[in-house]
């Protein structure tokens, strides 16, 4: 099940934003929960609820949308907020609390469906997609969305995450085999990057958001390329 | 007279010579630092006292070396900002550059002299000779480095580059010719030693203007671009002050709507009141205003070329979301923009087979990186490819600088590491752009 909160405090435009997620076909794979105020929003996190995607209105009565966003990035930074306003000045706040995309009221029916869509497949494969690795007494999932880059080490491989690294018996390129249709891009000989990582191309490194930089070759330049224009802009 | 100071004279030339060309290299090696031009050039005048009483007391070849790479290395640490270690590389470097020009030197004069070389370390005429030739041969060395280095950045054609290359190499066969006659003789000319110094003098004058002229052109092509800023952003606010206006006139009217709403709905006339409130909305559609963003510069351009597209009969569609200001320099993001509309534009224009005319602009802003899409119809016979480029039909001279092609979008592009992708589909021209949005020096 998918949790999505709407957070509006026009009872009229509440509905109209359910109806259209319902228009979709999402009905029977959400778990919708709607709010009239930040506080509320809040609130439900506080209680230890999450949401998979956020429909927040910027212009909210007591905390704005903007500053209802910054608690709750304090709770779950990966949620996907979508910001909807029929102010543009107060859209473009929206970069500041990282909102997934934006909606202008009064909102458009294609254009919803295609940004709800987007959001959607993207949480599925952040959630559902995983890596499984051999530790000493067990097998572990390792989620895709938490692993930074990937290292070869002999015949083995270094799994960097988000909290620690991994070592997995595996050669690098039966990983590429297994991951690379699922943003897992080759670098080099030496390492695997995943494309959700990836802040910058620079002349010979990739520089990754975490501030680390890998070393590429050449003859991957071209799908280091591909892979990350798909990834910043397949869905423009 | 002349004669016995001749030697000081040649060590004196030697070092001013060579003192304005490590300026001139450092100059375009590193950044300059922030000192009055007064005591830059009172500074430089001291390091060529000491540089010359220094060579004049020490003779060893290989302490001369030492103290070559010392005074370099000091002018690039007391004039400019940098890494201390490119520093010494480049003053290195530059004492590699002058022993280069001096065995270029040795070798001319080796071919010009034939037998007569013998004499070279008794004749003051030889090393005076010696000095003058290797010192333009140096100022050639490093015209031609700095050429390299910059040859995609200045507008200067290679022609005019060429004919100032052409003074020196004039001037080496002036120089050998005025003394060819006191060194082959054994003997001692003054004329020749004035000749030869008012040479080295012309030389030294000859690449100072045309650094002049280089710098000029470049600024005079910035300055022409941002006066086409400048009216566009000028459009762009009077765009600004009718959309306000109009505004200001619908918040006036506001009650009277009201009023007729409140008619229509009594009346349970509900379409009636839908309909009026349909109106009312296209009244009040910021796009028609040329309100894309909160970014006046970039909607001046968007609207501009939007305009422009108008004109020739192209649908567009311009889809917009991007921050008020960004961390990209303005004019690097004129030049993206400028660049991919007005050769969207070109490409629609040069469709005559009467199929349809589009261009879909997005941009958007995400994980700190600006993206730009443009989708437009082509007429695939027109353009080719080159080695991999896309090149328009447009005769490339046309692109005079700043202002037109696909090169500058490619190079503005490379310099914030950004990613540019061009596609050509059947009849549909994509380009793609991801830019980091940040500082770039």
């Amino acid at each position: 099940m998918l949790e999505i909160a709407i957070c509006e405090d026009d009872i009229m435009q509440q509905e109209k934003l359910e109806m259209l997620l319902f228009e979709i076909g999402l009905k029977e794979s959400i778990n919708l929960r709607k709010f009239d105020s930040g506080e509320r929003l809040i609130k439900s996190y506080e209680l230890g609820d999450r949401y998979g995607i956020i429909l927040l209105d910027i212009q909210l009565d007591q905390l704005d949308g903007i500053q209802t966003a910054e608690i709750i990035r304090g709770y779950d930074k990966s949620c996907l907020i979508i910001i909807i306003t029929s102010v543009m000045e107060y859209a473009v706040e929206g970069y500041s609390i990282d909102a997934y995309d934006f909606i202008m009221k009064p909102v458009d029916k294609v254009k919803f469906a295609r940004v709800i869509n987007k959001a959607v497949k993207e949480l599925q494969v952040r959630m559902n997609k995983t890596y499984l690795i051999q530790t000493r007494d067990k097998t572990k999932a390792l989620k895709l969305s938490e692993i930074q880059f990937i290292e070869s080490n002999r015949n083995r491989v270094i799994i960097h995450t988000n909290k620690e690294t991994y070592t997995n018996n595996e050669s690098i390129s039966s990983v590429v085999d297994k991951l690379g249709k699922d943003g897992f891009v080759r670098i080099s000989r030496y390492y695997i990057a995943n494309i959700y990582y990836v802040k910058e191309i620079g002349a010979k490194t990739l520089i990754l958001n975490t501030g680390e930089e890998l070393k590429y070759s050449e003859i991957y330049r071209d799908n280091i390329k591909k892979e990350y224009l798909k990834f910043m802009m397949g869905d423009m | 007279m002349l004669k016995t100071y001749l030697l000081d004279i040649v060590l004196f030339v030697n070092n001013i010579v060579g003192i304005f060309v490590v300026v001139r290299f450092l100059n375009h090696l590193l950044m300059k630092k922030n000192i009055k031009e007064v005591s830059r050039r009172s500074g430089l005048t001291m390091i060529l006292i000491i540089a010359t009483l220094i060579n004049i007391n020490f003779e060893n070849f290989l302490s001369n070396l030492m103290i070559g790479v010392m005074l370099y290395y000091s002018i690039g640490e007391l004039f400019y900002v940098g890494k201390k270690h490119i520093k010494l590389v480049a003053a290195i470097f530059f004492i590699v550059f002058s022993m280069i020009t001096e065995l270029m030197t040795a070798t001319i004069f080796g071919l010009v002299f034939d037998a007569s070389i013998q004499g070279v370390r008794e004749n003051v005429m030889h090393l005076f000779l010696g000095g003058v030739i290797s010192k333009i041969l140096l100022i050639l060395l490093v015209e031609i480095v700095i050429k390299f280095r910059r040859r995609n950045a200045s507008a200067v054609s290679l022609t005019s580059w060429l004919l100032v290359i052409s003074i020196p190499v004039i001037s080496i066969a002036l120089a050998i010719l005025v003394v060819y006659e006191p060194v082959v003789n054994n003997s001692f000319s003054n004329i020749a030693v004035f000749a030869c110094l008012a040479i080295i003098y012309i030389d030294l004058i000859a690449f100072y203007l045309f650094d002049s002229i280089v710098i000029q052109i470049d600024e005079n092509s910035i300055i022409r671009f941002k006066e086409k800023q400048l009216l566009l952003q000028q459009h762009q606010y009077e765009n600004i002050i009718t959309g306000h206006k109009q505004v200001k006139k619908i918040r006036h009217d506001m009650l009277s709507h009201l009023i007729t709403i409140d008619g229509y709905l009594e009346g349970n006339k509900v379409d009636e009141a839908k309909n009026y409130i349909g109106k009312l909305n296209s009244e009040l559609d910021f796009e028609r205003q040329g309100i894309l963003s909160e970014n006046i510069g970039v909607d001046a351009i968007i609207n501009n070329r939007k305009a422009k597209a108008n004109e020739c009969g192209i649908q567009t569609s311009v889809d917009v979301m991007i921050p008020k200001s960004f961390n990209m320099d303005d004019l690097d993001l004129c030049v993206i923009l400028g660049n991919v509309l007005t050769n969207a534009i070109e490409a629609c224009q040069r469709i005559d087979d009467g199929s349809s005319k589009y261009i879909q602009f997005v941009m958007k802003y995400k994980r700190d990186s600006i993206l730009i899409e443009v989708r437009n119809s082509y007429n695939e016979k027109i353009i080719k490819e080159k080695n991999g480029r896309y090149i328009s039909s447009k005769a490339s001279r046309s692109n005079n600088g700043i202002g037109m092609g696909l090169g500058n979008i490619e190079a503005v592009t490379k310099k914030y590491n950004g990613v540019f992708e061009l596609d050509m589909k059947e009849n549909e021209f994509v380009i793609k752009l991801i830019i980091p949005d940040k500082k770039v020096a």
